[in-house]
């Protein structure tokens, strides 16, 4: 689309002006690599705070899946500071504690008498403690395929507390009572795949990595991780994956809210520059295999009829991203092109691009549950996509998905939290630059452009489809 | 300037000087407590908010705010299942869910989608036990626009015979299925342990209702019970409180409703016997829901509320303390999470409820550690430095409750559907405080049964059984519930 066509389109939708001035980030970059970015937001006087470091678990091998998600549960379990009543000691008894031992009921008695004693070096639960005095709220994390990240609310006249014990974790962890933080990690991995239907979609989602991508590849299993493999984690394991990836060139940290940046800034400065600076990872990368066969997988199930067809398409910071995008969003919603299958009988349909840091896919999806067959689904699923590929999309439906993109833009920015967190997020997955451009870039879409990315990645077989047929009672 | 921002002006004022501190190269304290303020206050922004009535009663809460090019509508009535016929259940549901999806004013269904898509807007409708509601949000310049198919949807829906058709069928469908939701079956049992199976909270769809579910049917309840002098509208964002009150006055002013719409009477408690409950169902984990009564409120100020509202976050709070919390994850590793809800009612008793997940084989251990805690807190008053935590907790959160002008509007918007004076609000912080151990331990002892509880469990029964046995606190040994006919419900033996 030509400049004078986008500009004369932004003035007629009124975006232009508005959209630039909408989100103003203040970027930092510590001596150390850090990234600082700082989002002034007058209001409750409260700031979202958070970090994210670029490390998940696809940066992880077989052997030691789950090992990003395990450490993000540990960085809660205190610091050399923080947790302890005595740092100094209590490192020296974990150093003794896990040094060789000589077989035997002494050497054994000795072991208890050490576990003990550490037992009584701790104070369970300080960090939240302290916090807690400090009137934070919502301290959360989250592990990710490409990142991990931290992140809560405070008073904004106690964000001070956030640098000091945010820059303390980064700066001496402790990975204390690691075999019960295991179990929770365990536990929280069977609470996420309880239902049957959930753990069917995640054996799907591990065929399909590993049948473009090959067998071992990292996104072929779940940042929860292989039990064996969480339960076989040491301190050791942890240290060396922490002193790998949380470095200051890995981490970004972002405030948004009610706050001063330049004391903000001359905060950043004074707590995270302490930290060390590391060597920067460059985000590896395979290319999926060449022409593959459609993966045909299918299991039944005691819940809904569901087909998914899914196909490979491009990483976050591809120049298609958005395009795909808004692909998505010209099939979903209820005038959108999936909408028909619903009043046809379907359950649900919908589109998803998905776009990782590594390789991005797109997925049609549809559920029924007796209004239409299996078979009824996957049909109308693909005269949908051949219908996209061969007749260019009208002006009036891609206007109303602009318009749509538009105001759910706005809406995106208008929660401190939330547009913390997107940052983080776009941070680590490419740019943070993308939650401020993609806006425009989405409006800059063309006809063209949909029907050239639909005929080149949507338009063939699908990479993978999986049918999840119900059966009563189940397996 | 508004008291908010005032409160943390003074509040910004004490911090500078600190800050002033700390940028002259200082290294950062070795501990961070010399950081820690005594309290931060906080006012909710009340005054950032303009009321206003229309000539047939509706109420408008408007907070103005144009950092961003939004607006958005919401607007709340006290109508929902509990008002549907015994009869003709479902009515409450489908006319909620259909004033967005029906088509409404000239338009039809599919041009009703079209107008909203087209322009960009958000647009839901919800009609659920107690309340239902209709919102609308999109670009302000768009709110002439936005304001027209809002009401439209509010007060002139269509119900198309199509669309109610396929909504039949889905609940016709979902109805056939819902056998195969584990959650919903514990969610059924649940309410049905509580409320017995005739309790006006407990009932559920039958195949029957239906057959009577129609357009005529939905107009009829819409007619009746969607009231405009019951009707409270929350509009915040980039508006003109004026403008935005002259536009609803024109659109909504002449909207009326005509005839009665009661709720049947019906909704106290008539729970089961004290005990465990077992589903048997093919889970990895087993899911517990454990309770008893909650309690009736008395006034919006009563003393026994604001202790509970204590007792709550000490048990399983969102802050550090959380007694549930720190003893069943942190140091047992048994669950991940936990969460307690201590339910206050106002035309009924709530419910207090204590929801978690785990492995079968752990779920005796997981109740007997519930029991002990609930017992602890009547046995022992919370030590001050528990209770200042918590009372803490509570004081922080105050302020997420405030924390954009459409939570502000809808909060205040919500104080005017429940009765709730906005002076709540402004004595929040004094009440909070003003809790004693000896109050938590009286409400504890009150309100509390830990020899009393009800529960479902439901998940793989074997295991599950086997822990129970060896519960210490369970007096009477579990049971295993027989299955149900998914479209009848009726037992199978």
């Amino acid at each position: 689309m030509s400049f004078v066509r986008v500009m004369t389109l932004l003035f007629l939708l009124g975006l232009w002006p508005a959209a630039v001035a909408g989100l103003t980030v203040h970027e930092i970059e510590l001596k150390n690599g850090i990234r600082v970015l700082l989002v002034e937001r007058p209001g409750a006087p409260l700031v979202a705070a958070g970090w994210s470091a670029r490390v998940g678990s696809g940066d992880e091998t077989p052997g030691a899946t789950g090992i990003s998600h395990l450490l993000e549960h540990m960085m809660f379990r205190g610091t050399r500071t923080i947790g302890t009543k005595d740092g100094a000691l209590e490192l020296e008894l974990m150093q003794r504690l896990e040094a060789p031992a000589k077989p035997g009921r002494k050497a054994q008695r000795r072991r208890q008498e050490l576990q003990d004693e550490l037992r009584a070096l701790r104070i369970p639960g300080e960090s939240a403690l302290i916090y807690n005095r400090a009137g934070a709220l919502g301290i959360d994390a989250l592990t990710h395929r490409d990142f991990t990240l931290y992140d809560l609310r405070s008073p904004a006249s106690q964000i001070e507390v956030w640098f000091w014990m945010e820059s303390d974790r980064l700066a001496a962890p402790v990975f204390r009572e690691l075999g019960n933080e295991a179990e929770v990690v365990l536990q929280e991995e069977r609470q996420r795949t309880a239902t049957e239907v959930a753990q069917i979609r995640g054996r799907f989602e591990a065929a399909y990595w590993q049948h473009l991508y090959g067998a071992d590849h990292p996104y072929s299993w779940s940042t929860g991780g292989r039990a064996s493999d969480v339960l076989s984690l040491g301190r050791v394991e942890l240290r060396e994956h922490f002193d790998e990836y949380y470095r200051g060139s890995d981490l970004t940290m972002v405030l948004v809210g009610d706050l001063e940046v330049e004391a903000v800034r001359a905060l950043a400065k004074k707590y995270f520059e302490r930290l060390p600076p590391g060597v920067p990872h460059e985000p590896s990368s395979r290319a999926p295999a060449e022409k593959v066969e459609t993966l045909e997988f299918s299991e039944p199930c005691f819940c809904a009829d569901q087909v998914e067809l899914r196909f490979a398409t491009v990483p976050f910071s591809h120049e298609d991203r958005v395009v795909l995008d808004v692909v998505a969003a010209l099939f979903n919603g209820r005038t959108g092109r999936l909408a028909p299958l619903v009043d046809a009988g379907a359950t649900s349909a919908s589109a998803r691009h998905n776009a990782l840091l590594q390789a991005g896919s797109f997925s049609l999806f549809a559920a029924s549950d007796g209004g239409l067959t299996l078979e009824e689904l996957d049909a109308r699923l693909r005269r949908e996509l051949t219908e996209l590929a061969e007749a260019p999309v009208g002006e009036d439906e891609l206007d109303a998905v602009r318009n749509q993109l538009a105001a759910s833009a706005w809406r995106q920015l208008r929660s401190p939290s939330a547009l913390a967190r997107r940052l983080l997020v776009y941070d680590a997955l490419g740019a943070w630059t993308f939650v401020r451009d993609d806006p425009e870039r989405m409006r800059e879409v063309s006809a063209e452009d949909v029907q050239r990315v639909a005929r080149r990645f949507l338009a063939s077989d699908p990479a993978a489809r999986a049918v999840i047929r119900h059966v009563e009672g189940g397996r | 300037m508004t008291l908010g921002r005032q409160a943390f002006l003074v509040g910004a004022l004490c911090w500078l000087p600190t800050i002033g501190g700390s940028l002259s190269g200082q290294a950062p304290p070795p501990r961070p407590e010399g950081l820690l303020l005594r309290e931060v206050s906080f006012e909710a922004p009340l005054e950032q908010a303009t009321e206003r009535r229309l000539s047939n009663g509706v109420r408008l809460v408007i907070v103005e705010d144009d950092t961003l090019p939004l607006f958005d509508l919401a607007a709340a009535l006290p109508v929902g299942e509990i008002l549907d016929d015994p009869q003709s259940l479902g009515v409450a549901a489908t006319v909620g869910a259909l004033l967005r999806r029906g088509g409404a004013g000239n338009r039809s269904a599919d041009a009703f989608d079209r107008a909203i898509d087209r322009a960009g807007f958000s647009a839901s409708s919800v009609g659920g036990f107690r309340r239902s509601g209709v919102t609308l949000g999109g670009l302000s310049e768009r709110l002439s626009e936005g304001v027209s198919l809002f009401v439209r949807m509010l007060t002139a829906p269509r119900f198309e015979e199509a669309e109610v058709r396929r909504f039949r069928d889905g609940l016709r469908r979902s109805l056939e299925r819902r056998g195969d939701s584990p959650s919903g079956a514990l969610d059924r049992e649940w309410r049905w342990l509580m409320h017995g199976e005739e309790g006006l909270a407990a009932r559920q769809l039958r195949p029957a209702d239906l057959e009577r579910l129609d357009r005529a049917a939905l107009l009829d309840f819409h007619r009746r019970c969607y009231r405009p002098e019951q009707t409270v509208i929350a509009v915040s964002g980039a508006v003109s409180a004026d403008d935005v009150v002259q536009r609803f006055e024109e659109a909504l002013g002449a909207w009326t409703a005509s005839g009665d719409c009661k709720a049947v009477a019906g909704l106290e408690l008539s729970p089961a016997k004290p005990g465990l409950r077992v589903l048997d169902a093919p889970l990895r984990q087993a899911q517990i829901v454990l309770g008893h009564a909650g309690a009736r409120r008395v006034s919006w100020d009563d003393r026994e509320s604001w202790a509970l509202l204590v007792l709550d976050e000490v048990l399983a709070g969102s802050g550090a303390v959380s007694r549930l919390g720190s003893r069943l994850r942190a140091r047992e590793g048994l669950v991940y999470q936990v969460q307690a809800t201590f339910g206050i009612g106002s035309r009924d008793e709530g419910l207090f409820e204590i929801v978690c997940v785990t492995d079968p084989p752990r779920v005796g251990r997981v109740v007997d550690l519930i029991v002990e805690e609930l017992r602890r807190l009547q046995s022992q008053q919370v030590p001050a430095l528990e209770l200042d935590l918590a009372q803490r907790s509570l004081l922080d959160s105050l302020p997420l409750l405030f924390e954009t002008s459409e939570a502000i509007a809808g909060r205040l918007a919500e104080d005017l559907l429940l009765d709730r004076p906005h002076s709540y609000w402004s004595l929040y912080a004094e009440r909070i405080r003003a809790v004693t151990a000896a109050d938590v331990q009286r409400v504890a002892q009150r309100f509390l049964s830990p020899g009393q509880l009800r529960g479902i469990v439901v998940g793989s029964a074997g295991p599950i059984l086997e822990s129970l046995q060896s519960s210490t606190s369970q007096q009477t040994p579990a049971v295993v519930l027989p299955g149900r006919d998914p479209l009848t419900l009726k037992r199978l033996e």
